[in-house]
């Protein structure tokens, strides 16, 4: 940190060198992309993240309370109030669930286990590979690879079915991570 | 063979061109979403990332005890009747309360953390 502030004691025009060597250089069309992502009304990350907790607090309370002897009521009714607010809610809906499968649905998952604090984020299923050699290293994410296999999970669903049986939460490491200190945080510390 | 990579590389339409670049993009977003969960244990590969206004992907890639490689895929729909998710080839499960809890968490922090990551890059390219 202290070498950080010694770099931009020299003046504006160092920094600006600093910031110009420390970024690559982009195409333009990786500009373009990147903007995109940020500012095209039509597709940006941010229409993605309009998701509120109110929305999810308020369709899964809903779920809760439904009566099965009203049989008029169901989940994709209740969705669509709810999710009225969000983009998607504009698309044909593919799918609509009957209540008792719902219903079923509120059985606990099986999910990941919380993590102890030695382990870091990581599942429980992956615990085991601590010492464990990589038998190939791993090579980031590639696109073709990733859309093939989007493409695959979307083919699975094709058929309208949908199964309640459970399957990992991978997000269930969140209920660690607010009890976790951002490693920058740290270091300062 | 040099010559026909290198002509390859010329004549890529710009259609081509912003299809790769745009790929790019979601795989500098994957990379920085993947670190919004805490440290990745090494030898593992974690990407999150918004496919498209509706969709995340949670992909993740390690080495089992047994020295096996595996990679697990996550796909999350936001649909008008509720929020679901497939993972490697399964049909679509309804997201438990919690896990929708999990996964708005993780939507909160994305573009934040995305923005922090690439704003100061577009500023190098010139970019307001």
């Amino acid at each position: 940190m202290a070498n950080d502030t010694t770099r931009y004691e020299t003046g504006p025009e160092d920094k600006k060198m600093s910031i110009a060597g420390k970024y690559p250089r982009l195409r333009p069309e990786q500009i373009q992309a990147v903007h995109d992502r940020k500012e095209n009304p039509v597709s940006n990350r941010y229409i993605a993240a309009d998701l509120t907790e109110e929305t999810i607090l308020k369709f899964y309370a809903q779920l809760r309370t439904m009566q099965p002897d009203h049989p008029s009521d169901n989940a994709s009714s209740v969705a669509r109030q709810v999710f009225a607010s969000h983009p998607k809610s504009a698309q044909t809906e593919p799918t609509s669930i009957p209540t008792a499968e719902w219903q079923t649905s509120q059985k606990p998952l099986t999910e990941v286990q919380p993590l102890p604090a030695e382990t870091g984020s990581r599942p429980v299923e992956h615990t085991s590979t601590d010492t464990a050699a990589p038998a190939q290293a791993p090579t980031g994410l590639d696109m073709s690879t990733i859309r093939a296999q989007i493409d695959s999970i979307h083919g699975g669903a094709k058929s309208g079915q949908i199964i309640n049986d459970p399957i990992p939460d991978v997000l269930q490491q969140f209920t660690v991570l607010g009890s976790e200190e951002p490693e920058e945080l740290s270091r300062a510390a | 063979m040099f010559t026909k990579f290198i002509d390859t590389i010329l004549h890529r339409s710009d259609e081509q061109k912003r299809i790769e670049a745009y790929s790019e993009a979601i795989r500098e977003e994957a990379k920085i979403g993947g670190k919004l969960f805490g440290a990745v244990p090494e030898g593992t590969t974690r990407e999150f990332f918004c496919l498209d206004p509706y969709t995340w992907v949670w992909h993740e890639e390690w080495t089992d005890a047994q020295g096996n490689y595996q990679v697990r895929t996550t796909r999350y729909d936001v649909r008008p009747n509720g929020i679901y998710k497939a993972q490697d080839g399964q049909p679509y499960r309804p997201l438990s309360e919690k896990e929708a809890y999990n996964l708005l968490q993780a939507v909160r922090r994305y573009n934040p953390a995305v923005d922090a990551q690439l704003d100061p890059i577009l500023s190098a390219n010139g970019v307001k």
